[in-house]
């Protein structure tokens, strides 16, 4: 393949399409939102195929109910929602470098951070939703999203909140990349007993791989469980 | 205890599935105030038995059969109480992750091996399946009904499926 994307064969040129780069950038860091509208925020580059992705996480303790819309220049974003504390909204968003986000429905501030890549796709070729409890004393839940196959272009992006007992949050995936923590907050940080941890993995497998969020409670009476709420999502290039 | 998974979802028109397992209770909160429930739920497995918030006793529900609550004044206590019943119990609640406002309304139906069934007056109307397979429809899969004569046939294994619609403007 030459440059510029065109395919040179002996017989003439054959006009081809440059493959879709990934190209997963976090823009800016965490920043608290709560039920509002916002204005001047930053989504980076303008791109035919940008997608902006927002997570967010409740770092305050108990439940929390997640946003019921949030809209991104007027227009509603696609939203992975668990009932509480923990959420992924999404929209194609190709021009502009800042939006005005609207965020409604929620039950409290949320600690969100908005990441981009680049898709020729309308939305997320997978979800999941899920919560649960981890037993007191040591016992732990691990909460699973597969995707068979992946592509090389693909990203998981998913967290998940923990709260009561004691909640020892971690980011497990089987791609060799690993996890990229994008918020956290832990266990006994300003004596809560509350967590969040959300990030991010590129594939770079073309297989079956995973992404999972793990809640250890370390309370030790036995006697408290520790609550999990966590969303998954998983993004390819085309 | 429970663990909770979306075995459907779509993000887009905010219909989910959820897939629990029980072993011993969970709850689940029509809207305030309501003489409805906007979600569907059964069990595939075992049994749950619900109370109302007050603690009466409603029902007990058994394998695909839709827990209801027909009583208006215990829906309006805004909350109920799921007990698993057995040993341990899946149970699954289909409702909109996207807004309380969409209600939806169905039956959970239980074909045996091979069974034929044919549905008349559900043209536009979805099916869900959650237990078993139908000839044209796998496991935790969605289609919709697009004729008003529209046959299905359960696989080897029979099916538990759920004939649904968005019962929102009723």
């Amino acid at each position: 393949m030459s440059m510029f994307g065109y395919n040179t064969l002996g017989f003439g040129s054959i006009a081809g399409t440059a493959p879709v780069t990934l190209d997963l950038t976090l823009q800016g860091g965490s920043v608290s939102r709560t039920n509002a509208t916002y204005t001047g925020v930053s989504i980076g580059t303008a791109n035919t195929n940008r997608m902006v992705i927002i997570q967010g996480a409740v770092s305050s303790y108990g439940s929390i109910t997640a946003p019921t819309s949030i809209t991104l220049n007027g227009t509603a974003m696609t939203l992975v929602r668990n009932a509480y504390n923990v959420f992924i909204a999404y929209l194609k968003v190709p021009t502009g470098t800042t939006a005005t986000i609207v965020i409604s429905g929620g039950g409290g501030a949320f600690n969100q951070q908005i990441i981009t890549i680049n898709t020729v796709n309308a939305g997320a070729n997978q979800t999941s939703i899920q919560s649960g409890q981890a037993a007191g004393n040591g016992g732990s839940l691990t909460h699973t999203m597969t995707t068979d196959p992946v592509t090389t272009n693909g990203v998981f992006i998913w967290g998940g909140n923990g709260f009561n007992g004691i909640p020892n949050l971690s980011l497990l995936t089987s791609n060799p990349s690993g996890a990229t923590t994008t918020l956290s907050y832990s266990s006994g940080s300003g004596g809560s007993n509350n967590a969040m941890l959300m990030g991010y993995s590129e594939c770079t497998t073309a297989d079956s791989r995973n992404a999972q969020i793990r809640n250890t409670n370390t309370e030790t009476s036995g006697k408290v469980a520790s609550a999990l709420y966590s969303v998954f999502t998983y993004f390819q290039t085309e | 205890m429970f663990n909770q998974i979306s075995v459907y979802h779509n993000p887009e028109s905010g219909l989910i599935v959820m897939e629990s397992e029980v072993e011993q209770s969970d709850t689940f909160n029509p809207r305030i105030p309501t003489d409805r429930l906007c979600s569907i739920n059964w069990c595939t497995e075992g049994s749950i038995t619900v109370y109302a918030k007050d603690m009466t006793l409603v029902d007990t529900y058994g394998v695909a059969e839709r827990m209801m609550i027909t009583n208006p004044s215990h829906l309006s206590l805004g909350r109920c109480l799921l007990i698993c019943a057995s040993e341990t119990a899946k149970y699954y609640c289909l409702h909109n992750n996207n807004s309380q406002e969409i209600y939806y309304n169905g039956d959970v139906i239980q074909l045996s091996a091979n069974e034929e069934r044919t549905f008349t007056d559900n043209n536009g109307h979805f099916i869900f399946c959650s237990l078993g397979s139908l000839t044209n429809l796998n496991k935790f899969a969605l289609k919709t009904i697009d004729s008003d004569s529209y046959t299905v046939t359960a696989g080897a294994e029979g099916a538990i499926i759920t004939v649904f619609y968005d019962s929102t403007d009723d």
